[in-house]
């Protein structure tokens, strides 16, 4: 009786043994790895295109001998025990903003196996040129916006380091005016000064501007506005003639005027 | 009773053998899943390292270019970027894999340098003090005590040059791919003839052109103004079709032996300066060198640049040694020519940069005993000549 209960268990035992192999297919160790083809495909392609040889054949005919030389070139590339496939397509955006990919040639050395990897290689072609029209600041609104850049050359940097602030204006200068109908150096504290003072001389009424002070947390200050004068409650003047007004603290005065004056 | 007993015996013993079967199958099936999620781990560090090696320029990024030490491995040139490699870089590499490898000059000194060797005694002389060794390397992938690693960096281009005829001298060069003749390519060579010269010095013309294989993948090229019995000459070519480039080069002297050159040029440190030595090794003849760096462009041109002490007299006594300076950010050529008293000829080639003469290297442990090794491969470029590395990685807990 003991002996059809322990066979009733083997049987059991044998069952969970059968499902778990049945279930659970574990690769060989071996298989644990393979070439990454994907990479390689990717490096492969990169590097026949370092010097643009690709890009100058997917362009041609398909019956231009550049495609022979190509494919040859990938022959010898990847490794004998390696099949490969290189399609070209063709990418167009439909007037309804569809994008369109069509085949343009294909080389391959033989059919596909049961297990292959793609990459992908976007490439333009070397007689197009592209020219790119950044949109103006208020081009929207139809404002005519102005940059102006402080570039007063008898002004000093403060806590700016491994710059000078003529050196940023030109920068900036370089990075920003595609972006403005109008940019604008201001070269020294007199031109600095016309802006302060809305005058004309400088490109029309001042509107619509922007300012952009490069040499860090201070603004460079009109000589003019150093000098006595009736404007001392605005913090232009660094000394008052004696009397109280010496112990104000006249640059930050200066600063809070400018901002006062420069709200669009 | 009896009867119940041996029942009982009977079927313990059943249940304990069909226990240790099943025990058995489970632990091997354990035991498969344990190994191949180890090799697995090794498979994905295989990935890791080749991914560093070719797509991080290290830090700092030249350090190629540089005798500063490495705060981070990386081969890729900044410059060029994607799977492009450095050629100064590679040369900064420790290859050999013992001391026994390294070269001693002067002998004594203990100044040793590293052997990235070419044929014909062509190669890159480095000294090893300012080589990455394979444990600094792989410390800084974070590996190092847990992963070994090596890294074979060869040319895709198999380029095999052999002299033909001589009077007129006559070369042919073959070119392979992966297994397969490569026809229609376009060759770039050149040809760096040695004479004797008008005064003590010998003097190097070089002769270029250009040329297409057939369709066997060879193609015989003559040289109607070498015209020496005897001749001495280096000869390189550049091989490029459909954005596959590769490099090959030949050398003959008129040496009593072939294989032994007389000046032997080191690298005395990564910003260009050259040791251009006697060789050490035995008693040599006294020789006069003349010697021209050319300066490698995009479309395989050579341009010869001046250098300092270009001619000179070198011997085993009183002039072991000269020292010149080259443009350490430009690849090219070092060409040496060099003459003896009794009119031997011979000539020498230091590529600075590994792509210029097509010098493989490899790099890092021996995987030799390891029961699981992963590679991975990767068609890189260095300085426009193809190449393909291979990382080779095992686990070193076994």
């Amino acid at each position: 009786m003991r002996t059809v209960e322990v066979l009733f268990v083997i049987v059991i035992l044998l069952g969970a043994l059968l499902m778990t192999i049945q279930f659970a297919v574990l690769p060989s160790p071996r298989q644990a790895f393979g070439t990454n083809l994907r990479e390689l495909s990717q490096s492969t392609l990169e590097t026949l295109d370092g010097k643009g040889v690709l890009t100058e054949t997917v362009f041609e005919d398909s019956n231009d001998t550049d495609w022979g030389d190509l494919q040859k070139a990938l022959s010898a590339s990847l490794p004998p025990n390696v099949v490969y496939n290189l399609s070209v397509y063709d990418i167009s955006t439909s007037s309804g903003g569809v994008i369109n990919y069509n085949l343009a040639n294909s080389i391959s050395d033989a059919g596909f196996g049961v297990d292959s990897e793609a990459a992908s290689l976007l490439v333009t072609s070397p007689d197009v040129t592209f020219t790119i029209t950044p949109e103006k600041v208020g081009e929207k609104t139809g404002e005519n916006n102005t940059l102006y850049i402080l570039n007063c050359n008898e002004a000093n940097g403060w806590w700016i380091t491994g710059y000078t602030g003529q050196s940023l204006a030109i920068d900036l200068y370089d990075f920003l005016s595609s972006y403005f109908t109008t940019t604008v150096l201001i070269n020294d504290t007199d031109e600095l000064e016309l802006l302060l003072e809305n005058s004309t001389s400088l490109e029309g009424t001042i509107q619509n501007a922007v300012v952009m002070n490069p040499f860090g947390e201070a603004v460079p200050i009109p000589y003019n506005y150093t000098q006595n004068g009736p404007q001392w409650d605005e913090g232009y003047y660094l000394v008052d003639d004696g009397s109280q007004h010496e112990y104000y603290d006249t640059y930050s005065k200066y600063c809070y005027t400018l901002r006062k004056n420069t709200t669009i | 009773m009896a009867g119940a007993t041996i029942d009982h015996m009977v079927a313990v013993t059943i249940l304990i053998a069909a226990l240790l079967l099943t025990m058995g199958i489970y632990n091997q099936m354990f035991a498969s899943a344990v190994a191949y999620e180890s090799n697995r781990k090794v498979a994905m560090k295989a990935v890791d390292i080749i991914n560093t090696a070719c797509i991080c320029p290290g830090n700092p990024e030249n350090w190629g270019e540089t005798n500063t030490s490495l705060l981070g491995f990386g081969l890729q040139d900044p410059q060029a970027g994607g799977y492009a490699l450095s050629p100064y870089s590679l040369m900064r590499l420790r290859t050999s894999s013992n001391d026994s490898q390294l070269v001693e000059y002067p002998l004594g000194s203990g100044l040793f340098y590293n052997n990235i060797s070419a044929n014909y005694g062509h190669g890159i002389f480095s000294p090893v003090g300012d080589c990455l060794n394979y444990t600094a390397a792989a410390k800084m992938l974070g590996i190092n005590g847990t992963y070994g690693f090596r890294l074979d960096i060869v040319p895709t281009l198999d380029v095999n040059v052999s002299q033909v005829a001589t009077k007129p001298l006559k070369l042919n060069v073959e070119v392979h791919g992966s297994g397969l003749p490569l026809s229609g390519a376009t060759l770039n060579y050149h040809l760096f003839h040695v004479d004797k010269g008008e005064g003590e010095y010998p003097s190097i013309t070089k002769y270029s052109d250009v040329n297409q294989t057939n369709s066997s993948g060879s193609v015989d090229i003559e040289f109607p103004y070498v015209m020496n019995n005897e001749p001495s000459y280096s000869f390189t070519v550049y091989v490029s079709l459909g954005g596959v480039t590769g490099v090959g080069y030949y050398t003959c002297n008129t040496l009593p032996d072939e294989d032994v050159q007389y000046v032997i040029p080191l690298i005395q440190d990564f910003d260009g300066k050259i040791i251009i030595a006697h060789n050490w090794n035995g008693d040599m003849p006294a020789v006069t060198y003349n010697t021209t760096f050319f300066v490698l462009s995009s479309d395989f041109r050579m341009h010869p640049i001046q250098i300092d002490n270009s001619t000179g007299q070198l011997d085993g006594a009183e002039n072991p040694y000269n020292t010149t300076e080259i443009r350490a950010y430009e690849v090219g050529l070092l060409v040496i020519s060099y003459l003896t008293p009794e009119d031997d000829m011979g000539s020498v080639i230091l590529p600075w940069g590994v792509g210029a003469l097509g010098v493989s290297i490899s790099f890092g442990g021996d995987p030799t005993g390891y029961s699981f090794v992963a590679t991975e491969l990767r068609q890189v470029s260095v300085n426009d000549i193809s190449y393909q590395v291979k990382v080779s990685t095992w686990s070193l807990s076994g």
